[in-house]
């Protein structure tokens, strides 16, 4: 605990994490109001995230550096929206809703990718400059040229073009729709690896713990995505154990949100002002 | 000699001490490297000789230059970089870095020279610390003969603590940027950790980065609910 804002959070953080089984349990709330409540608690902590990501842009003064922040706060910003959207929708459009609806609400999702790889990409160059041999893993400086356009394609190709296509058409292409949305994974899977090397070669230790802990929350919001995917997908999961899944979630993704804040305030190190300051203020 | 920044000029009674070496040192990002370009770019504008010393390629310092507000066309020192046509640099290869510095200083003995270096951290990772150590104790010695102000930067969070110790007890003059949290808003703070021929002081600076400059203000942190209201001055 390195501040009393820290002291502050998490005390919040365990206050709201209960607060919907505390709905639930106690006063006999129906499942809908607890999972929208879990879900603005969700949309509190990451928006914190970005409170902090956005702040550290403002104070740091090198353009890598504040790009980089500019990353952290739009990814927990992002994720901030998603839940709110969540909140708003999941109780009343419980299959995804109209067509048009689900079509907003996917293209979002989508953008998740876009957003991880984005932080990805802005990482890189920061990551480099600590090596002291300056190497470039996987030549990122021309990979990216060719992961970027992927990762676009996936994200965006998928809903604005094929749907698009589909609605026009009036006909599915279920085939192309999964290679269409298979294609970041593959992406990211090769950007966290060029991102691994190049931070097992840094030699900034601050950097290297920003970098664990946002991998950590992006490695469990990733987990949430497959295991509902897959989960529905194979149908090994019964009815009834959907609120078991949905409490799962609810804790990766209170965690995912504890680790991005972290990420957030620790892209540098942050010391208390000492009371020498306040009693003896500068002189110009 | 003047660091290139009117406020810190004053706060410094009129620049860094002549003959002297600066060490700035704070976390990555902060801002260290702006105060090595802005000095670089003063010297240019003053007609002084300007070497900058870098790891990195010249067109990669002339892109952040620009990040910082700072005309890259006017920012035309002698270089010592990985890439540079006058010398190369070899972040292996301290006996070079140094005979390359004491070239330039000898070639331009009677005039002002300022030297900045932005690799001090990636050569105490690549050499053991106490060569390092050697190899400033000598350069510094050998630079005092001539009318030069030196300046590097030092990564935070790269070097043990010891290292770090014994890399501001080398200097003449420690800059120190830290990023403090105060409540819920962020600072970036500069103090003058030490300088030759100032009292220490504990004063602590608010230091801004902007497209036109740097700025160096006072610090007056209120207390209470007035104060959280307020936010710092």
């Amino acid at each position: 605990m390195r501040s009393t804002s820290d002291a502050a959070f998490y005390l919040l953080v365990v206050a709201g994490f209960l607060l919907p089984f505390l709905l639930l349990l106690a006063f006999k709330y129906s499942l809908a109001v607890s999972s929208i409540t879990g879900a603005l608690v969700l949309c509190a902590i990451f928006s914190y995230a970005a409170f902090w990501g956005f702040s550290m842009r403002n104070g740091l003064a090198a353009p890598l550096y504040r790009r980089h922040a500019l990353w952290v706060g739009a990814a927990g910003a992002y994720f901030a929206v998603q839940w709110l959207l969540l909140a708003l929708f999941a109780p009343f459009y419980p299959y995804g809703g109209t067509p048009q609806t689900r079509f907003l609400i996917d293209s979002y999702n989508d953008f998740g990718y876009t957003m991880i790889f984005a932080w990805i990409d802005a990482t890189m160059p920061l990551v480099r400059q600590s090596d002291p041999l300056l190497r470039d893993p996987l030549r990122w400086e021309r990979l990216r040229l060719i992961l970027w356009p992927l990762v676009l394609l996936g994200a965006v190709g998928t809903d604005i073009g094929l749907q698009s296509v589909t609605v026009i058409t009036h006909s599915e292409y279920p085939a192309l729709r999964d290679l269409l949305t298979t294609i970041p994974y593959p992406v990211l899977l090769l950007g966290a690896l060029g991102l691994g090397l190049c931070i097992k070669r840094s030699e900034d230790a601050i950097l290297r713990g920003h970098s664990r802990w946002f991998g950590l929350a992006a490695t469990l919001i990733i987990l949430t995505f497959l295991l509902g995917h897959f989960a529905h997908a194979l149908g090994f999961l019964p009815a009834s154990a959907a609120l078991f899944v949905q409490t799962i979630d609810y804790v990766m993704l209170t965690a995912a949100g504890v680790f991005l804040v972290r990420s957030a305030k620790d892209l540098v190190p942050l010391s208390q002002v000492p009371l020498v300051a306040v009693v003896e203020p500068g002189k110009l | 000699m003047s660091s290139g920044v009117a406020s810190l000029d004053q706060l410094l009674g009129g620049g860094y001490p002549d003959r002297s070496t600066i060490l700035v040192v704070g976390p990555p990002g902060i801002g260290k490297q702006a105060l090595g370009y802005w000095f670089t770019h003063s010297g240019l504008v003053q007609g002084d000789i300007s070497l900058y010393v870098t790891r990195f390629a010249v067109h990669e310092v002339l892109q952040d230059v620009r990040g910082f507000g700072i005309d890259s066309r006017q920012m035309g020192p002698l270089w010592l970089a990985s890439d540079s046509r006058e010398a190369r640099y070899d972040a292996n290869d301290l006996a070079s870095i140094g005979s390359n510095i004491l070239e330039i200083l000898r070639k331009n003995a009677g005039r002002r020279v300022r030297i900045t270096i932005d690799t001090l951290s990636s050569l105490l990772v690549l050499n053991s610390p106490e060569t390092v150590y050697k190899f400033l104790a000598q350069l510094f010695s050998e630079m005092k003969q001539y009318n030069a102000v030196l300046l590097a930067t030092l990564e935070d969070g790269m070097h043990k603590p010891e290292v770090l110790v014994t890399m501001l007890q080398l200097f003449d003059g420690v800059v120190e940027l830290r990023m403090y949290e105060d409540r819920l808003r962020l600072l970036p703070l500069l103090r003058i950790a030490k300088m030759r021929g100032m009292t220490p002081s504990q004063g602590y600076f608010h230091i801004s980065f902007s497209k036109t400059g740097i700025e160096v203000s006072v610090y007056v942190k209120e207390l209470g609910i007035r104060g959280w209201l307020r936010g710092p001055k």
